[in-house]
């Protein structure tokens, strides 16, 4: 067991946004949250990461000593490079540097363009910087909300294919509201209610990967999915 | 486009040298080019000299105005007593057009050897001074709430974020500081020249030039330098600023 | 960071150091400045020297700040100084009436008897006190119309200077005889003259008209437009008198152009630059002082030691500035600026 998340309630002045939230993360396991937008999936994440505190409930961490996180923006600093971004999270994270950038950046496929500055990079391969960084500190868990949203569809598949390589065997929170990338992605899919959020249902996926987005069982996931929201969202 | 733009110009001048007694373009032009290496005979100065004068004052000012704002700016962005402290201040003083100081420059200054060279200095100095700390500050202070929050993710120490991602951002604030600071100071000096005793400069140059009569073709002259110099002063530094910041 | 900040400073000074290049060997460096601001200035240290009308060359005598080391009487005698002048030369009636005022404005001040009164009256004028103003009285030459000779001398000298633009042909004139027949314009005031030699208490007729008249700020020179009003010359020929004060001359030439006034006492040198450089059209119709200026110096007790010095001066093309070019020349000194 990686990762242990019990009770979490968490409100903005009237506004509750999570009830109760109880799930956990073996080591190794690739788990997605998915449910509406706003419902409260990245104040999970952020309690996760220490941003914010829960009124109530708590977080437990087993053989988790660094996490990487992948947001939704890339949020790269524009005024380093490519080299210089991911480099800055190794520094953050007091890790000696050697020659980690250098094999991430080739391991994420960005090869020849580490004096590239963000702006001269396209909207994937921002993000390819982003999970380069969160890997580059070699994270035990790895934090990531819905990192391809903004993605063109073609594009975000792509991602998606390459994701499972890089990420390998690492313990995986991923925030999503796409039912088919959670189907692609998660060993464990947690289904969220609307806001305020608890979870309505665990579904195990236990398809073999690289999976096939056109068979049956894929589908069949799918179909089981969208039916846990829909009931949710009653 | 810019052509066009300078013909039309050149033809409205034309239109409006018709009906008053303002001098013609070509006329201004001949002046201007004779003037730019050769003395004119009242002052004994070339358009040059009265420029180099005028820009040593500037740079000279608005050097110790930026050496003061910039430091100030950040700090003061960063630390929440002193911001209080100096904000009010800046704001205070800010609305008061840096022309309306000569009078008190010149009561304060008065113990001074060269009372009116140190006033005129204090005068770019607080035309370049408010609006590089207002840049500088506002830049600083405003770093962009995501790009914290990612620092702190990855457990950033705070003097990592000040030095990879506070000062950089500030960065554009003091480049633009530098610039717009730099545009008032010119403003400024310019205006100070006319007003007090100087011996040499532009603005000294046409206030002379209006004051001995009958030389409004020297004067526009001179406006044209000081438009050329300000024009260069801007371009140089937009130029710079891409320099020094590639990823913009 | 620090050492940025270290290096602008250290730039900034070495730049400021530079501004203050030193006056070459030989040579006078010359500033203009409003007279008001000279007898300051001197006081501070700004310049070492200036060349102005009175009461700013006794006041500064007086403070103790300066002493006189030329007068510009010593220079060029009979030079022109403040003269009044008019747009409106061709109305006959009012000129005569504005010109009788100023005459017996000045003779006024000249009757010894009245010395006291005026005294009086050139305190107020001036707002400056009875000391400086006895100091000041002694080197003003109140006159009734400038000397002619002297007057196309100074013309000369703007010409050779090349503070003169235009060329009276330009302006329309045939020849500079011609000019100055219009611009010195004593028709009238050989009357008034004449008909004054006759009868002492002739008073020409009652215009009944009002008139602005422009003069400059505390400007003793100008004392007989001062002493006109008071001792109701005006009145007298039916002319009411608004007065303009302006600044300098060549606000006041401004006003005439934009017609703000009529008629105005005033130096002769914008009178003369204006005149010809932006063709403003006046007239001489009086002359108001001769000489009354000076060389004042914080320390050099001669001209041959203002040599490396700064010396202020109203302005270019001014008698002023003629009067430290004689003198300069004459020292085998330059002048730059």
């Amino acid at each position: 067991m990686a990762l242990t998340v019990e009770g979490l309630k968490k409100s903005y002045g009237n506004l509750k946004v999570l009830d109760g939230v109880t799930f956990s993360v073996e080591e190794g396991e690739f788990v997605c949250l998915i449910g509406e937008s706003g419902c409260g999936k990245t104040t999970i994440l952020k309690i996760i990461a220490g941003l914010e505190r829960p009124d109530e409930g708590r977080v437990d961490f087993k053989g988790v000593n660094r996490m990487g996180f992948v947001f939704q923006d890339d949020r790269l600093l524009p005024w380093k490079t490519v080299y210089g971004n991911i480099q800055f999270a190794l520094k953050a994270m007091g890790v000696e540097d050697g020659d980690v950038v250098r094999r991430i950046i080739d391991f994420v496929g960005l090869k020849g363009f580490e004096n590239y500055y963000p702006k001269q990079l396209s909207g994937g391969m921002r993000q390819r910087v982003g999970i380069a960084r969160a890997l580059a500190v070699n994270p035990d868990l790895l934090l990531m909300d819905e990192p391809f949203a903004s993605l063109d569809a073609r594009t975000r598949e792509r991602m998606q294919e390459e994701l499972l390589r890089i990420v390998g065997g690492k313990a995986v929170v991923f925030v999503t509201h796409s039912i088919d990338e959670a189907v692609y992605l998660a060993d464990k899919v947690v289904v969220l209610s609307q806001r305020p959020s608890r979870v309505v249902r665990f579904i195990e996926i236990d398809i073999e990967k690289p999976r096939d987005r056109n068979s049956d069982e894929f589908i069949e996931k799918r179909r089981e999915i969208y039916t846990a929201l829909q009931a949710s969202s009653g | 486009m810019r052509l066009k733009g300078a013909i039309l110009l050149i033809f409205l001048w034309y239109l409006v040298s018709a009906i008053t007694e303002l001098p013609h373009p070509h006329e201004v032009a001949e002046t201007f080019f004779i003037l730019l290496f050769n003395s004119e005979p009242v002052l004994g100065k070339t358009l040059v000299q009265h420029a180099a004068a005028s820009l040593l004052r500037v740079l000279t000012a608005s050097l110790l105005a930026f050496s003061i704002a910039i430091p100030l700016g950040i700090v003061s962005a960063l630390n929440r007593t002193l911001a209080e402290v100096v904000t009010p201040m800046v704001e205070a003083l800010r609305p008061i057009p840096p022309l309306a100081w000569i009078p008190l420059a010149y009561v304060i200054f008065a113990p001074l050897p060269n009372t009116v060279q140190v006033s005129q200095i204090f005068i770019v100095f607080v035309g370049a001074f408010f609006p590089c700390f207002v840049s500088v500050f506002d830049y600083s202070r405003n770093v962009p709430e995501e790009l914290l929050e990612m620092a702190r993710v990855f457990k950033a120490p705070e003097r990592l974020i000040l030095r990879d991602v506070v000062l950089p951002h500030s960065l554009q604030g003091v480049l633009s500081g530098i610039r717009i600071g730099l545009g008032v100071g010119w403003m400024s000096i310019i205006a100070a020249e006319m007003i007090a005793t100087s011996g040499e400069g532009l603005g000294y140059f046409i206030l002379v030039m209006y004051e001995v009569g009958g030389r409004t073709a020297e004067i526009v002259a001179g406006m044209a330098m000081i438009g050329v110099i300000g024009y260069l002063m801007n371009t140089l530094l937009l130029k710079a600023e891409r320099l020094v910041m590639p990823w913009r | 960071m620090k050492r940025l900040v270290a290096i602008a400073v250290t730039l900034a000074i070495l730049l400021a150091g530079c501004q203050q290049a030193e006056v070459g060997e030989g040579k006078i460096k010359v500033v203009t400045m409003s007279p008001r601001d000279m007898v300051e200035q001197l006081k501070l240290g700004g310049i070492d020297a200036f060349v102005a009308w009175e009461p700013f060359v006794s006041e500064a005598v007086v403070n103790g700040n300066g002493k006189i080391i030329a007068t510009s009487a010593d220079i060029w005698p009979n030079h022109p100084c403040c003269v009044v002048a008019t747009t409106e030369k061709d109305d006959r009636e009012l000129v005569t009436a504005i010109v009788w005022a100023h005459v017996k404005a000045t003779r006024f001040i000249n009757n010894p008897d009245n010395r006291e009164k005026v005294i009086e009256y050139a305190m107020e004028f001036t707002g400056k006190s009875r000391e400086v103003v006895d100091e000041a009285m002694k080197r003003i030459k109140f006159i009734e119309y400038p000397d002619e000779e002297e007057f196309v001398k100074y013309f000369e000298n703007l010409k050779r200077g090349g503070y003169l633009k235009k060329s009276v042909k330009e302006l329309g004139y045939e020849s500079e005889d011609d000019f100055f027949q219009d611009f010195l314009y004593k028709d009238v005031y050989d009357y008034v003259n004449s008909k004054l030699a006759e009868n002492e208490s002739w008073v020409p007729e009652k215009v009944n008209k009002t008139v602005r008249v422009g003069y400059l700020t505390a400007d003793l020179h100008q004392l007989a437009f001062y002493v006109a009003m008071k001792e109701g010359y005006y009145s007298q020929v039916g002319l009411l008198v608004e007065a303009k004060e302006f600044a300098n001359g060549v606000m006041e030439m401004e006003g005439f152009k934009n017609g703000e006034i009529e008629v105005g006492y005033l130096g002769g040198a914008p009178a003369t630059l204006k005149r010809v450089n932006d063709d403003v059209r006046i007239s001489i119709i009086a002359g108001a002082n001769s000489e009354g200026s000076a060389i004042v110096a914080k320390d050099a007790s001669s001209i041959e030691e203002l040599a490396g010095k700064k010396v202020a001066i109203p302005g270019f093309g001014t008698v002023q500035d003629f009067l430290l070019r004689m003198v300069a020349e004459k020292a085998g000194l330059e002048i730059t600026t």
